[in-house]
């Protein structure tokens, strides 16, 4: 075999996405569906403008800025507003005329939708490694039961669907400690992914070399100290990938807590879509932004690697 | 003088197998011996059990009040996200309890007698296998040993980087370090070594004086064993 560039290696791939995508658009012209991203803009965010009335009948005094003289006697006035043109200093105002307008940004629905998906999701990874990290060390106790009692949480956790885990959560142990929707989500969430990180933390303890518990034993330090000082900061970059693609996981996995009526981004397009009957525009949208996020956290992921990816061999 | 170290009638078994029966030694201050044997005659099993690394079976071991022990393995195993120096400060730190600038101290002067003072901000990648087994013998030094174990420090080396931490080692000797070691470079045994104990499958087969072991009439086995090695 020549080690030179092999076509097929690079376009082959590139045909089979090209094919595909014809075929998608194929099959769209052929229900002739009418794209309509524009429907998405108010959305993602639009530009408000908000109509201002005076709260009593006056006079107007001055247009920029706009004053206007109350018939109580007190001015009204308004700063970042702009006066609606063709007024005019000394002509009457009622109250339900549209003297000025303020115009700002909206932030919409579907971006809302992304916040509090971005924000569920870095709660529930950082509220996921201490138990993940104790379920592990639990797993690794000599003590018999200690460890049975890990195991058993971890295969309950892994063996159950989240979904029905959400709801578990939710309507039970929220309920009897009065947890919030969004609180108990983070904390369902980040429990299911804990069964994980603990295995993943394990597989990366198990990975460094007995010889360095070994040289730790014999330099005094007690297991504990071993752990914290010799063997966790050696494992922390071998387990490194492995968290990564189970951080991206709870992101993708946070869409399911729609069920207990947060609005993230998988419920903000539902949602959207009900109001602009453009599912398709939507579906691209969500999935295009939830690309974004697991992107970015990929892309740190392998930052970090790079940074602690000191310690090998 | 009292026994720095003693073991009496240590055994080990994994699963099941016997890899060591009734082991016996006694070390005095400033001793020097030796376990010499064939792969598997149960020589690194009985320094582990004599580091308290693997527990034993039967027998009684016992350690003079104070007296650490240091061991030194074939492998190195240096903590790979440390420093030389760190190396030798962590133990120093979190099991002595030292300040920092006590135990840098100290692990600097440890570094210093093996030679590697100018290699002390080095991480082990950038260290040869030379100078990692050295630091690992600094690291093991400047807890103060009574006793320094040895696991076939030079095996994993080439023969000229085996020289380099030999000399270290014979260094510490004259000193005055009681120490216990296994290893092949029968050269070493012969300059530097005052006992001989000579394992096979598990059992002491033959102890006594270095010069015994090297002498023309000794047993054919050792004389076979020795020859085999100069070989």
């Amino acid at each position: 075999m020549s080690a030179g560039w092999r076509p097929w290696a690079t376009l082959g791939p590139l045909l089979l996405a090209a094919g595909l995508l014809g075929l998608l658009v194929a099959a769209v012209m052929g229900m002739d569906y009418h794209w309509r991203w524009s429907a998405l803009g108010p959305h993602l965010i639009s530009e408000q403008v908000e109509s201002l009335r005076p709260p009593q009948a006056g006079t107007v005094r001055s247009v920029a800025p706009l004053q206007i003289e109350l018939r109580d006697g007190s001015h009204w006035q308004c700063a970042d507003c702009q006066a609606v043109e063709g007024l005019q200093i000394g002509a009457p105002v009622w109250p339900e005329d549209r003297v000025a307008e303020r115009r700002g940004w909206h932030i919409g629905l579907l971006l809302q939708g992304l916040g509090l998906t971005v924000q569920v999701s870095l709660l529930a990874i950082l509220v996921s490694i201490p138990p993940g990290l104790a379920l592990a060390l639990l797993r690794m106790q000599r003590a018999a039961p200690l460890r049975r009692l890990g195991i058993a949480l971890i295969e309950i956790i892994r063996g159950t669907p989240l979904l029905v885990q959400i709801f578990l959560f939710y309507f039970l142990v929220g309920t009897l400690l009065g947890l919030e929707r969004m609180t108990a989500g983070i904390v369902a969430l980040s429990l299911f992914t804990a069964a994980y990180v603990a295995e993943i933390v394990r597989a990366a303890i198990e990975s460094v070399p007995r010889g360095q518990w070994e040289a730790a034993q014999v330099l005094g330090l007690n297991r504990r100290q071993a752990l914290q000082h010799v063997i966790l900061p050696q494992a922390l970059p071998r387990m490194l990938p492995a968290l990564g693609g189970q951080f991206i996981l709870l992101i993708k996995d946070s869409s399911l807590l729609s069920v207990i009526a947060l609005t993230d981004l998988t419920k903000a397009g539902r949602e959207i879509i009900a109001a602009t009957f453009a599912p398709f525009e939507v579906w691209l949208a969500v999935a295009a932004l939830y690309l974004c996020l697991t992107l970015s956290l990929g892309a740190l992921v392998r930052h970090w690697e790079r940074r602690f990816g000191v310690a090998r061999g | 003088m009292a026994e720095l170290l003693t073991a009496q009638g240590l055994g080990k078994r994994y699963g099941g197998e016997p890899v060591l029966a009734d082991f016996s030694l006694a070390l005095p201050a400033h001793a020097r011996v030796a376990l010499l044997g064939p792969s598997g005659s149960g020589k690194s099993t009985a320094l582990r059990l004599l580091a308290g690394l693997d527990t034993a079976d039967a027998g009684e071991l016992s350690r003079a009040a104070g007296c650490r022990v240091g061991f030194v393995f074939q492998q190195f195993h240096l903590f790979g996200h440390l420093t030389a120096l760190q190396n030798c400060t962590l133990a120093l730190r979190k099991v002595q309890g030292l300040a920092e600038s006590e135990a840098r101290e100290r692990a600097g002067a440890a570094l210093e007698e093996v030679g590697l003072a100018a290699h002390a901000d080095k991480r082990p990648a950038a260290l040869s296998g030379g100078q990692a087994q050295r630091v690992a013998i600094a690291r093991a030094l400047c807890l103060q040993p009574g006793v320094m174990l040895f696991d076939e420090p030079t095996s994993a080396l080439d023969p000229e980087t085996a020289q380099e931490v030999l000399q270290v080692i014979r260094a510490l000797a004259r000193r005055g370090m009681a120490m216990v070691l296994v290893t092949h470079a029968v050269g070493f045994v012969r300059d530097t070594v005052d006992e001989v104990l000579f394992l096979e499958a598990g059992r002491i087969h033959w102890r006594g004086p270095t010069a015994d072991f090297f002498a023309a009439d000794a047993p054919p086995r050792i004389r076979r064993f020795v020859e085999a090695h100069q070989a």
